[in-house]
This record gives structure tokens, C-alpha cells and sequence, in this order.
């Protein structure tokens, strides 16, 4: 047991499912996802908006939108622990302390009317029962970490009295107060100005080498992949299409999908301008096509790519992709 | 916070003197007082001596500046009807009427608020269905319909409690209920939509993602946000009372200034009139300058903006 943790990847995620009852029907939004993640790592999960990143996210902390929001198959371990299997009040536990997250607009994730010295203690108090002197302390140092300046005067300060970049920072320091080993960025900083994002990204770098978490990076943007992450997976309608360490994926990107996207990179000077087009709209996910999720948009489709989902063809050591083509000369 | 406050107070103070103005032009419209005190048989003499001594015959303006003036002193003029002060009438029926509303409103805030934030934390359940139609009755039946009902259930077909005066508390349950049940209603789906909004905000769902207690989630994270659009429903609400303490005060023939007002009108006693209006006024604007001192306690976009 003890020899077979050691190689055991931080986080496993095996064929994940995620359903959301709606008015207008069940929605699939995550349909069969399988990756890893070792410790320490930084994984990129790209697609395009609506694909099923941010439920893929949820899913992983058991939280879900309510009501309508369910896990319906797979599994998900946590340092080799079933998270599936674990109680609300063990998840609460786990959340905040083992894994933490970092929400998109961070002029909406914090508290309006509590200081930002208070919301970075609350995850500690929550999760190890400081004394006074020692979360105060510990605040001021999370502050500190992640590059307030002057933390002492600054804790007392609102939400509303700081830029935007700011608060993401101070999101960032509620996010790894207790020293999670999983963090989970949705689109950290797809809300920040160009210049901000560069900081705040060298900021979530620094603090990945200081403390070794492992990172779960999700974006739209190529040119952020490329700076932070080992690994990536491009996921479409759902799903995983390919996975790859991230040299590969740039130079050998096996999935008409994740080449379309790669070539819809907008150029440094136009990267705010955010959305990247591909030609055609992402499958409805009430009713997900059956056979490959990309066919109707891909350029290359055959009627042999309607009849069933692709296996996934394994090109290199790590390098996965679902694709009948992929493989082939 | 100072600029907000001496804006607030100004609009306070605007409020009561335009409220002077109205009480005072509706006052020397609706009718002649010295009909009324006069002895029929006086001559013209005595008429234009009496305008004389009641300041009367001067212009309209220097007779509001009067008015003004004898207001701020707490002289509201003689009660006809009394035949004391206006004003020490009116703060003898005080102390009951804010016993009733206090009573009415504090129960409100124990439990509509309560009730409104289990509603909207079990939205959809069998609580919050419940919740909502005790509060639909609450909004669309009328204060002396109310009134009316518990009357005639628990005074005179149970005979628990009596139907009407003050005395012991057993006076005070049946009017406090009926005076706070609109309120509690409204306060109710205050405090559920209020908190059903906060509950679904980025900042309540990673206080989640933080691990934090639900308990914590709610009272600490999401009420505290909620709370500012219900302490300006207790601003409100203080209106609300002052319209229902008249009706109730009247269906159960409480002893208060509400009661006190009616009858004044009915027997056209100006001063008490006057002194009431104003006087309930001043506690209105006092009641929602508290409420704006709670709020800007609560928001700090408001305490430093
Ligand atoms: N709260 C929700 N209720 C119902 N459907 C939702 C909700 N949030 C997202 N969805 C649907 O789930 C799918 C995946 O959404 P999401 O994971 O947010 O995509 P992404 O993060 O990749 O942009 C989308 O089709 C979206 O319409
Ligand atoms: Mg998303």
C-alpha cells in the first residue's frame, strides 16, 4: 500500500460525468472525462466557453449548482481517497484545506461588506483553530505573499476600495491559506486587464514553486497554457479530445480541434480580444451528437467519424487523442 | 460617513418642515376653528377680539412663522377638546402607542427575518411554501379585517383574551399581532428575496468552496449582505406602522396617539391635529435616520464612499 501511494498521482479523475437538470431538458455537461494530475504539476484544461470546464471544476470540489446539479458516474480521488465517498461534512473539510479555487471575475468573489483580512482568515479559522495572535499573523502573511503592499494597513481595507487585480490577489491568498495541494484557477484572469494578467500570472508561478501545489489552470488562451502549464487538455463538448505535455501539443497537436484552436490564437497585441473562432457552434449538450462531438465542424469529417466516438488513440507516451485520424500518416 | 450623515439629516429636516407646511395650509383650509369655540351668541366684537387673541388675523405667512416657532418649542397650542397643551396630550398617549408598535415590530424582526432567510436557504420546500402563503395572506388582507378576525376568534368565541384596552399583556397580544402582520408579511419576502439574490452571488459560492460551515455561509457571508436591503424595509416599515397603529388603535380602542389623532379629527381639534401629525412625523424621520446609521454600519461602500 504505502509502495503504491508513492506513485500514485495526486489526482485521478476517471471517466467523470456531470448531469444538470434544467427546464429545457438534461444537460451533459461533462460526458466521460478521464485525466490526472501529479502533485506539484500544472495541468491546462482548454476549450472553448461552454464546454463543460467550470462543471469539470465543481465537480472535483462536490459542488455543483443546486438545485439540478449531479455527479452521475465516475470517479474522482483525491491523494488516492474516493472523494465520491466522502460525506458533506468530510468535503467541507477537504474543501479550503486539501483543495482550493480561484472563481473567474474577481470583482464578484469577494465579500462586499468584510474586510480583506477577514475573509483570508476565514478558511484558517475553518480549518485549524488558530489563537488570535497566530491568524492575525497568518493573514498578514498570505497578504504579504501574494504582493499587497504594506499587508498591516491594507487588511482592514473593502473589496470596493481595491482594483481588480488586487482582489484577484486577494482571492489567490484566501485560495492558498491553508496550503492546499490542489488549486483550481477557472479563468483567473480572463476579467484582468492585458498588463494585470501577465503579474498575476507570474504571481500564481512564484507562489506554485514556493508551495508546491499542484494546479488545475483552466483558459481559452493558448499564450497562457503555453507560460503555465506542463500538461494540457483540450476538452470539446464534454470532453477530453486530446491530452498532451504542452511542447507536444504545440508542435504535434494530433486533434483537428485543437489545431483549429491553435490557429485561432489571436497574435500577442490581440489577445483581449478573447474569443477564438472556429467556424460553426459547439454541440447542443442536451443531446450530444454520437458519434465525434466535432464532426459537423471539422473539416476533415467522414461519415465513418459519425458512427461512434473515437477510442483514444495513444501517439506518444502521454500524448492521447480522440480521433480516427490521429495516428495516421 | 459624515457627509452621508449631514445629507441624510438635511433630508430629514426637509421632510418635517414640508410636513409643517402641509399640516398648517390643510389646517386653515378645512373649515373655520372659531366655530366651533365660539359661543353662537358672541358679538363681532368678541370674533375679532378672539382672531386677535389666536394671532388669526395676521397674514398667512406670519402666522406659519408662528406656528413654526411654537412648534419648535413644543407649543402646539390649547386642545379644544382637552383644554391642556396639544402637545403634553399628545405625549400622554405616547407611551402606549410605542409599546404596541415596539411590540409589533420587534416581534416582526424575530420572526419574519428568521423565516425569510430559512425560506430562501430551503427554497422550493415544504418550509418556504408554507412561509410564502402565510405571507400572500399577510399582504392582501386588510389591518381591520385582521383585527376583526382575531376578535372574533379569541375574544369572542375562545374568550382567551379581552377585545379591546390596555392593561396587561394579555391587552397587548391580539393589537400587536394584528399591527405587525403586514409588516411581518412584507418583511418576510424582504428577507427571502434578499438573501435568495446574496445566496447566489460568486462570494457566498467560494465561502463554500473555502469549506466554511453552512451556518457560517449564511449568518456571517450571505445575511450580512442581506441585511441591507432589510434594514431598509424596517425604515419602511416604521410608515407602515404609523398607518396601521390607526386602524388597530381604533378596532381595539387602544389609548394611543393613533386613536388619539381620529378622534381629533372628528371633533375638529386642530392643535392635537397638528401636534400628532407633526410629532409622529419627527419619529418617522427619526426611526429611518437610525435605519440609515445601521446601514452605512453595515456597508461599507456606504460608510467610505
Ligand atoms: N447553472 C447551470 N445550470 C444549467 N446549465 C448550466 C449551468 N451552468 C452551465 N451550464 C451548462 O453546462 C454546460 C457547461 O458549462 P460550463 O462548465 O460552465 O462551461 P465552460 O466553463 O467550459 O465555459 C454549458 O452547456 C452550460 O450551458
Ligand atoms: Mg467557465
Amino acid at each position: 500500500m504505502a509502495g503504491s501511494e508513492v506513485t500514485r498521482p495526486l489526482l485521478e479523475v476517471e471517466n467523470l460525468r456531470v448531469e444538470l437538470a434544467t427546464r429545457s431538458g438534461l444537460v451533459h455537461a461533462v460526458d466521460g472525462v478521464s485525466f490526472h494530475l501529479e502533485a506539484g504539476e500544472t495541468l491546462g484544461i482548454v476549450g472553448e466557453s461552454g464546454c463543460g470546464k467550470t462543471m469539470t471544476a465543481l465537480a472535483l470540489q462536490r459542488m455543483l449548482p443546486r438545485p439540478g446539479g449531479r455527479i452521475a458516474g465516475g470517479a474522482i480521488r483525491l491523494g488516492g481517497e474516493d472523494l465520491l465517498a466522502k460525506s458533506e461534512a468530510e468535503m467541507r473539510d477537504i474543501r479550503g484545506r486539501d483543495m482550493a479555487m480561484i472563481l473567474q471575475d474577481p470583482m464578484s468573489s469577494l465579500n462586499p461588506v468584510m474586510s480583506i483580512g477577514a475573509q483570508v482568515a476565514e478558511p484558517i479559522r475553518a480549518h485549524q483553530r488558530p489563537t488570535r495572535d497566530g491568524l492575525h499573523a497568518a493573514v498578514l502573511r498570505m497578504l504579504d505573499a501574494v504582493r499587497i503592499p504594506s499587508p498591516a494597513a491594507r487588511a482592514g481595507d473593502y473589496p470596493h476600495q481595491m482594483s481588480g487585480g488586487m482582489r484577484q490577489r486577494v482571492v489567490g491568498a484566501i485560495a492558498l491559506s491553508c496550503r492546499p495541494r490542489l488549486l483550481i484557477a477557472d479563468e483567473p484572469t480572463t476579467a484582468l486587464d492585458v498588463t494585470i494578467q501577465a503579474q498575476y500570472l507570474a504571481l500564481l508561478k512564484d507562489l506554485q514553486r514556493d508551495t508546491g501545489v499542484a494546479m488545475i489552470l483552466i483558459t481559452h488562451d493558448f499564450g497562457i497554457v503555453a507560460k503555465m502549464c506542463d500538461r494540457v487538455a483540450v476538452m470539446y463538448a464534454g470532453r477530453i479530445v486530446e491530452t498532451a505535455d504542452v511542447r507536444t501539443l504545440f508542435d504535434r497537436p494530433a486533434h483537428p480541434y485543437t489545431r483549429a484552436l491553435l490557429e485561432a490564437l489571436p497574435s500577442m497585441e490581440q489577445r483581449s480580444a478573447r474569443l477564438m473562432v472556429i467556424d460553426g457552434q459547439p454541440p447542443d449538450l442536451r443531446a450530444p451528437p454520437s458519434g465525434c462531438r466535432f464532426a459537423p465542424r471539422c473539416t476533415l469529417a467522414t461519415t465513418a467519424c459519425l458512427a461512434e466516438y473515437p477510442a483514444a488513440t495513444t501517439l506518444s507516451p502521454g500524448h492521447v487523442a480522440h480521433c480516427i485520424r490521429a495516428g495516421a500518416p | 460617513m459624515a457627509r452621508y450623515l449631514a445629507a441624510r439629516i438635511l433630508q430629514g429636516l426637509v421632510t418635517l418642515l414640508a410636513v409643517s407646511v402641509v399640516v398648517f395650509v390643510l389646517s386653515r383650509l378645512s373649515g373655520d376653528p372659531l366655530t366651533l369655540i365660539m359661543d353662537p351668541m358672541s358679538t363681532k366684537a368678541d370674533l375679532a377680539r378672539e382672531l386677535a387673541r389666536l394671532g388669526l388675523d395676521r397674514s398667512y405667512p406670519e402666522q406659519y412663522a408662528i406656528f413654526l416657532l411654537n412648534a419648535l418649542h413644543g407649543d402646539f397650542g390649547q386642545s379644544i377638546f382637552f383644554k391642556r397643551g396639544a402637545f403634553e396630550v399628545f405625549l400622554e398617549k405616547l407611551p402606549a402607542t410605542l409599546e404596541l408598535g415596539g411590540t409589533a415590530m420587534a416581534v416582526s424582526i424575530l420572526i419574519a427575518i428568521p423565516v425569510g432567510v430559512l425560506s430562501a436557504v430551503h427554497q422550493g420546500g415544504w418550509f418556504d411554501r408554507i412561509a410564502r402563503l402565510a405571507a400572500l395572506t399577510g399582504q392582501s388582507a386588510p389591518v381591520f379585517w385582521i383585527g376583526l378576525v382575531l376578535i372574533l376568534l379569541f375574544s369572542v368565541t375562545l374568550g382567551w383574551l379581552p377585545t379591546a384596552g390596555r392593561g396587561s399583556w394579555r391587552n397587548l397580544v391580539l393589537p400587536a399581532i394584528t399591527l405587525g402582520w403586514y409588516g411581518n408579511a412584507f418583511l418576510m419576502r424582504i428577507t427571502r428575496s434578499a438573501m435568495l439574490d446574496v445566496l447566489d452571488t460568486d462570494y457566498v459560492k467560494l465561502a463554500r468552496l473555502e469549506g466554511l460551515a453552512e451556518r457560517r455561509v449564511i449568518w456571517k457571508h450571505a445575511f450580512k449582505n442581506a441585511a441591507t436591503s432589510i434594514v431598509t424595509t424596517l425604515g419602511l416599515m416604521s410608515i407602515s406602522l404609523v398607518t396601521g397603529a390607526v386602524v388597530t388603535e381604533t378596532v381595539f380602542a387602544w389609548p394611543g396617539v393613533g386613536r388619539l389623532t381620529v378622534d381629533a379629527i372628528f371633533q375638529r381639534d386642530f392643535p392635537v391635529v397638528q401636534a400628532a401629525v407633526i410629532l409622529i412625523a419627527v419619529m418617522v424621520v427619526a426611526v429611518n435616520l437610525a435605519v440609515d446609521v445601521v446601514y452605512a454600519w453595515i456597508d461599507p461602500r456606504v460608510r467610505f464612499g
